[in-house]
């Protein structure tokens, strides 16, 4: 090699590689920010636990949509397959509602295994409609099979074991619990932006053929994203499933659902680390205000702010900080 | 030595196109060969075959003595194939040195010393500066030079290289080749495919010529371009067939006679020291050239030298960025392009570029929809249809159901239904068979008889030279010759510009 190396502490080279440890850094500072909100808006818990439980739904939804570049549009089955699992192992088996969304995984990472088996062999937006199909038939088949799901009734959970002496129907409880997946979700994303795993990750996303060029399996690192986000999702799932405290599969599995964890990424920015929680709480909390000061419009008006966001933020609202910050 | 590649009676077919044709290939290790061929040749079908973005239909391919046919692409950089794509694929929102680490950790799990090797090869390509710039940021030159550097992470023992040189300045071309002599002393072997005879001829250990999908010629730079083959490769084959049968559709003028039709009131397109570019890389210099009323012009030179640029200048679909393009009294650089069509220039765009889903009828008619020509669509569909019989035949027809041929012929037609005064036609008898190929430039002289004045591109240079009043040489986006068609194909320079020598 007659070229003398570039030492690996060159401003340059440095800068352009992801300086990971301070994103990490930016993760625990907004996350201690965070915590403080049962504190400083005591009456607004129930809104606090639904934004950041969304956020760290939403997240794990860009593990393989913004990440991977892979548009989901069935999340909601790993949302519903870890609330049922969860309910249903604690009311026909009296297991710990814990164990029973740990259950939630390993059911949502096994379907996910078969479906990207099966999907990821295809490219372009055929991952997207067969995701839709997928969970519409996964609702199907939880509205029908009454024997194990309870059916279109749904289920309710009267009363549930206290966890390390917590109540969990508390919105507090709720509250730091969701907290602490967001912060399980966001720490993934932050491995994704400077490890290898997540550069082959990116580079699926950013060139298949190319990412094939320089030795990347993209059936196998596309499964495996979609195995880490489901069971992320599903553990949200499951935490979901405890704050309804009574769901069905109508609501659970709903196209709906689905749709909106990929509009809170795409709305606060895909493939960044704080852009799903942006995204959540603008989604979230601008619903609940705009439900206050538009009462029947409010559906119109949302409509509305996320037409401006496409049109004005289309790599999402996340970003427009960093121009901003930029100049 | 020993062998790095082989490939055994290869072959890719497309529907019904072989694309590649029983290709027996081999390299030994330390070489660099250059792979040419015309447009069209199969030389990147090769490389996709080989790398494994596509699937072979027969034959097989072995790597260091070791069968790879249905190896996955990944598997295939994993043993050492590293390979550029010639319309390059960066990974656009990643930085420069991220592009680079990707590959990089093929080789070093351990993130250290992948950021250690992507950062010298960085180095060694000159992109330090560029380490934390977007992929997406840089220029052509840059984007090409980032392919290089990618496939170079993987230390590739088998390099393929896919026009890394053309589109560059000179001073940007002469950096590359120095960059790819030291690879190849670093131990690596090289394929490449370009364009830019200079380079290919001077860097390459041995010459393999495709044409048509197939291994015609194979020898040092020297006997290959001495090779009687490869020149009728590349300048066309002349057919000696003048007796050709007249055209059928203008009974109004006499046969045989290629002048009779000049109308000297029509006007004169002049090209005036035109420059153009397609964003940083810029592909005309200089070029001036003159087609006067009822003449038939060919525009010959090498890919990428600026012929389709130069149509597409006239045509308003690229912006001027120096010089003039006059037509009669108006300036076509100042109009936009649906006024240049207006004024009576149509192009017939390479490719063809159909509505695959719309019947024949209906791809004619869009070719008469601007206020001019509206209310004379139905003349000019007669006049399309007496000229070509078959396509009122096939008038119901989709496009995509057409032959080659046929799409061709539907592609002049509609250039004809804006009634032009200048038709300008970009390769039209690029991927036809010979007897079609005849038959297209028939055509074009039919359609000259007619009175249209004719600016042709064409690959095929002794046919078009052959029934061309005139003709212009480019190279590198300038005008180096100009004169009578049938001189020009005698001319030596007209094989230098074809093939460098």
């Amino acid at each position: 090699m007659p070229q003398t190396p570039l030492s690996v502490s060159h401003p340059a080279v440095r800068r352009g590689v992801n300086a990971g440890p301070w994103s990490l850094g930016w993760v625990l500072v907004v996350l201690a920010v965070l915590a403080f909100y049962p504190v400083v808006f005591r009456n607004f818990l129930t809104l606090g636990v639904t934004i950041v439980l969304f956020a760290g739904m939403a997240t794990a939804w860009d593990v393989l949509g913004g990440w991977t570049g892979q548009l989901s549009l069935g999340h909601a089955v790993f949302v519903g397959i870890g609330a049922y699992t969860m309910a249903l192992l604690v009311l026909r088996a009296g297991v710990a509602p814990w164990w029973g969304a740990m259950a939630g995984v390993g059911a949502s990472v096994v379907v996910a295994a078969m479906w990207g088996a099966v999907t990821f062999r295809l490219r372009g937006p055929y991952f997207a409609l067969a995701s839709i199909a997928v969970a519409e038939m996964t609702r199907i088949v939880a509205n029908n099979w009454a024997s194990l799901t309870g059916g279109a009734e749904g289920v309710s959970l009267p009363s549930l074991p206290r966890f390390l002496g917590l109540d969990l129907f508390s919105r507090r409880v709720e509250f730091y619990i969701a907290l602490v997946l967001l912060g399980l979700a966001v720490v993934a994303a932050s491995w994704l932006q400077r490890s290898r795993f997540g550069y082959h990750l990116q580079a699926i996303r950013e060139d298949e053929d190319a990412a094939m060029a320089v030795g990347i399996n993209p059936t196998r690192d596309k499964v495996l994203a979609f195995l880490a986000s489901a069971a992320l999702t599903s553990l949200g799932g499951s935490l979901y499933g405890i704050f309804l405290g009574f769901f069905e599969p109508r609501g659970m599995f709903s196209l709906d659902l689905s749709v909106q964890l990929a509009l809170m990424a795409y709305i606060g920015g895909v493939g960044t680390l704080f852009g799903p929680l942006v995204g959540a709480g603008l989604l979230v909390g601008g619903s609940e205000v705009l439900r206050i000061y538009f009462p029947g419009k409010s559906l119109f008006v949302y409509g509305l702010l996320i037409i401006l966001v496409v049109l004005f933020a289309p790599d999402g609202l996340g970003t427009v900080v960093r121009r901003v910050r930029r100049v | 030595m020993s062998e790095v590649l082989r490939t055994e009676q290869l072959r890719k077919l497309f529907g019904g196109l072989v694309a590649v044709n029983d290709v027996e290939f081999a390299v030994e290790e330390g070489e660099i060969v250059g792979l040419i061929g015309p447009n069209g040749a199969g030389k990147t079908t090769f490389f996709n075959l080989v790398s494994g973005a596509m699937r072979v239909s027969s034959g097989r391919i072995f790597f260091q003595g070791r069968e790879i046919t249905h190896a996955p692409a990944y598997q295939r950089a994993e043993l050492g194939i590293g390979r550029t794509f010639q319309i390059m694929k960066p990974f656009p929102r990643l930085t420069v040195m991220e592009n680079l680490l990707v590959g990089a950790y093929l080789r070093h799990p351990n993130r250290h010393a992948a950021v250690r090797w992507a950062a010298e090869v960085i180095e060694m390509m000159g992109l330090a500066e560029f380490a934390s710039a977007s992929a997406r940021s840089l220029t052509t030159a840059g984007r090409k030079r980032l392919e290089v550097a990618r496939a170079l992470t993987l230390s590739p023992t088998l390099l393929l290289l896919d026009e890394v040189v053309a589109g560059l300045n000179p001073v940007e071309a002469e950096g590359t080749v120095e960059l790819i002599r030291r690879i190849r002393d670093r131990g690596a072997t090289i394929i490449m495919v370009e364009h830019v005879m200079r380079v290919i001829m001077g860097l390459s250990d041995r010459i393999v010529v495709l044409a048509n999908g197939s291994n015609i010629a194979e020898g040092t730079p020297q006997q290959v371009a001495t090779n009687p083959d490869v020149i009728t490769a590349y300048l066309g084959t002349h057919e000696g067939r003048d007796a050709r049968p007249q055209a059928t559709w203008s009974p109004g003028t006499p046969a045989g006679e290629n002048h009779s039709a000049r109308d000297d009131t029509g006007p004169t397109l002049a090209l005036r020291r035109v420059q153009a570019a397609y964003g940083d890389v810029q592909v005309l210099w200089d070029v001036s050239l003159e087609v006067r009323p009822g003449e038939l012009v060919a525009l010959i030179g090498a890919n990428g030298a600026g012929k389709t640029t130069t149509l597409r200048t006239v045509a308003r679909l690229l912006r001027v960025r120096d010089g003039e393009v006059q037509f009669g009294t108006n300036r076509l650089d100042q109009m936009s392009s649906h006024d240049v069509v207006n004024l009576g220039v149509a192009m017939v765009p390479e490719g063809r570029q159909l509505f695959n889903q719309m019947t024949v009828e209906e791809n004619l008619l869009t070719g008469s929809s601007l206020a001019r020509t509206r209310t004379l669509r139905r003349t000019n569909l007669d006049r399309v249809y007496t000229l070509f019989p078959l396509l009122r035949e096939r008038r119901r027809q989709e496009a995509s159901t057409l032959s080659g041929g046929e799409q061709q012929m539907l592609a002049i037609g509609r250039g004809l239904m804006s009634a032009p005064r200048l038709l300008m036609l970009d390769e039209p008898s690029l991927g036809l068979a010979p007897t079609i190929v005849e038959e297209v430039f028939r055509v074009v002289q039919d359609i000259r008889r007619e009175g249209i004045t004719v600016l042709l591109v064409e690959q095929n240079v002794q046919q078009a030279l052959r029934i061309a009043d005139r003709a212009y040489v480019i190279e590198s986006g300038r005008i180096v010759l100009e004169g009578p068609g049938p001189e020009l194909l005698q001319s030596a320079e007209v094989r230098r510009a074809y093939l460098g020598i």
